[in-house]
């Protein structure tokens, strides 16, 4: 390992996983570990793999994600970070088989605001084109605590998308965290529309309350 | 697997995780040093329940990691960290147990991979003179003669400017001082909470309330101070107390107000040339702030910060060029607030430069902000209504004949 690279983890106990907005764990806790190689010339990759506590209590697979990108400092408060996320849903929850998809990133990173773009070629399905975009700010913040709001648009652009869903969806969090030493415990509301959630067949709603635990390693 | 995290976090949290993240006794200058590690650029990173997280804990801990290693080489022990990210490191306050001196461990140091660079504790002190004798308050302050203050203030107030007043500890609840101050943060822990005469006395300089019936108004009465306290006063309330500072303690100051956009920054102290505090400096004065300092009489250089180029280097008397300008104000006998809801006499380039901080608080209520702002003479006395006036040759063409004769 040079010295001018580091491999940082973190692990989060989540009680709920949501993507965009939409419970990919429908309702259930899951936990996540994290690596990442981080150059401080600006190239990164990482992976994180994340397993849910299933109904019946058994623990399953559910996603693994796999990254690399590179960022670099355009000025002492701004970011600029280009990279490529694969990633992987088990059939957990996807249903009969699982399923991923490939999405390229850009996005500036300030102090207390950054923005994302990501666009796939084939987002759950081959030729199934899809884009994202989210905003994120801390409202507040100090060494301790950290009170941030997230939005993010998601739009299928072409070649096909999941029978009834709308063309376009929102979503939204608002969230606070407080941090204990490598620890950090964070609640929010999170909110998706015009469609409601479903969890696994059932209608969950437009809102749900998280809750997280995590810690780096 | 769910237990196996759980037990997972259990373990991190038993070894350590659940320190309060900055509670840390300031360094001791005789045997610490401060170790830059270069900080990687924050990137996109999976989770976080918006698909994404930016600026997290786990490149903290891996970069507390590589300064363990760094420490365990060299013989050293990690006492704390604070990141600094708008220069893009993780400053490490490491201590060294034997027998070397702070510039041998940061010379071995510095040559390790990741490490940006390395440097001593420096202290700072504070360029208050001892008043000869405790005396009480007296109506008249020098900047209503020398700046004409009443005539000032008929043209700005300081409305809306940020000043960071980096000192000791401000007393936010004096009558001159009360809703003066919209942050007020410690830098320098362990060394109490009271109230201290030096920050105290600067502040009141710069922006006591006027038309409240006591006491003296400040050069900006309506400017907004950020009280960030990265100093102390060494010896208790006696008149006779050094004001010290560190560049840790100075740097986290620094960091702060550039953070938080402070416009003017007010450095009343004076102490060695710092590599820390000259970069932060120079971001500073990169991003548009007025960086003010007072001269020390006693350098033959001034003392630093105010030799660094682009600071506005303040004394209280005339004195022997110093290679860079030097600018003249109010230092003698002037009066302002102390601990305990008081006033007294200060003497010393610490007043002067509050004065200039004041006053370039003025001018930039003038300017609404408008580009970096300049004094208009090659240092000496400061002509405080051209100062104001005389910002911008092409808005204020004529300005110097608003002034009245003289100053």
């Amino acid at each position: 390992m040079p010295a001018t690279a580091a491999i940082t983890g973190d692990i989060t106990l989540l009680s709920d996983d949501l993507y965009r907005g939409k419970s990919v764990s429908g309702g259930r806790p899951v936990a996540r570990l994290g690596f990442a190689y981080e150059d401080l010339s600006g190239p990164y990759a990482g992976a994180t793999a994340s397993v849910v506590h299933a109904p019946g209590g058994e623990v399953q697979l559910l996603s693994v994600v796999e990254y690399a990108g590179v960022a670099q400092r355009l000025w002492p408060e701004l970011t600029i970070d280009l990279g490529v996320m694969h990633t992987d849903y088990s059939r957990y929850w996807s249903g009969s088989r699982g399923t991923h998809y490939v999405e390229v990133y850009a996005g500036l990173i300030a102090r207390r605001f950054n923005a994302r773009i990501s666009l796939s070629p084939d987002y759950l399905r081959p030729g199934w084109r899809a884009a994202y975009g989210e905003a994120n700010a801390t409202l507040a913040s100090n060494e301790l605590w950290d009170v941030s709001l997230h939005g993010g648009l998601f739009a299928w652009v072409a070649g096909g998308r999941p029978p009834g869903a709308n063309r376009a969806r929102y979503d939204w969090q608002i969230s606070g965290g407080r941090k204990f030493g490598r620890f950090q415990i964070r609640a929010g509301w999170a909110g998706v529309g015009p469609q409601p959630d479903y969890y696994r067949g059932a209608r969950r709603g437009h809102g749900t309350a998280t809750v997280s635990i995590s810690a780096a390693l | 697997m769910i237990r196996a995290m759980l037990t997972c976090l259990t373990a991190t949290f038993a070894a350590g995780g659940c320190a309060a993240q900055t509670a840390q006794a300031a360094p001791d200058p005789q045997h610490s040093i401060l170790v830059m590690l270069r900080a990687a650029p924050d990137h996109f990173r999976p989770g976080g329940n918006y698909g994404g997280s930016y600026g997290d804990p786990a490149s903290r801990a891996a970069r507390t990691r590589i300064a363990r290693r760094i420490a365990d080489a060299h013989k050293l022990r990690i006492a704390g960290d604070w990141p600094m990210p708008m220069l893009g490191i993780d400053c490490f306050v490491m201590l060294v147990p034997d027998a070397r001196t702070p510039e041998q461990a940061s010379t071995e140091v510095a040559h390790e991979a990741g490490v940006a660079w390395s440097q001593p504790v420096a202290l700072f002190h504070g360029q208050a003179v001892p008043a000869l004798k405790p005396d009480p308050l007296q109506p008249a302050q020098p900047a209503e003669r020398r700046w004409r203050l009443d005539a000032l203030h008929r043209i700005a107030t300081g409305k809306g400017v940020s000043i960071a007043v980096i000192d000791s500890r401000i007393e936010a609840r004096h009558p001159d001082l009360a809703g003066q101050m919209n942050v007020a943060r410690d830098f320098a822990e362990g060394h109490g909470n009271a109230a201290e005469r030096h920050g105290t006395g600067v502040a009141g300089v710069i922006a006591a309330r006027g038309g409240n019936g006591v006491g003296i108004i400040g050069i900006a009465p309506e400017a907004r101070l950020m009280g960030l306290r990265a100093c102390w006063d060494n010896g208790g309330p006696s008149a006779g107390a050094a004001t010290l500072c560190d560049s840790l303690s100075l740097a986290k100051a620094m960091h702060f107000a550039l953070e938080h956009r402070a416009q003017i920054i007010n450095l009343s102290l004076t102490g060695p040339r710092d590599m820390l505090l000259g970069k932060l400096i120079e971001l500073g004065i990169a991003n548009g702030a007025t960086i003010v300092a007072a001269v020390d009489p006693q350098q033959a250089d001034g003392g630093f910060p105010a030799s660094q180029r682009g600071v506005i280097a303040v004394a209280a008397q005339p004195m022997a060029s110093r290679g860079f300008p030097v600018y003249i104000a109010p230092g003698r006998d002037i009066p302002t607030t102390a601990p305990g809801g008081t006033w007294l006499l200060v003497n010393g380039s610490s007043f002067a430069a509050a004065h200039v901080s004041g006053l370039m608080a003025l001018a930039r209520e003038r300017t609404a902000g408008t580009g970096a702002l300049t004094l208009r003479s090659n240092g000496g006395e400061i002509d405080a209504c051209r100062t104001i006036l005389c910002q911008s040759t092409t808005r204020d063409r004529g300005c110097a004949s608003l002034c009245p004769p003289g100053r």
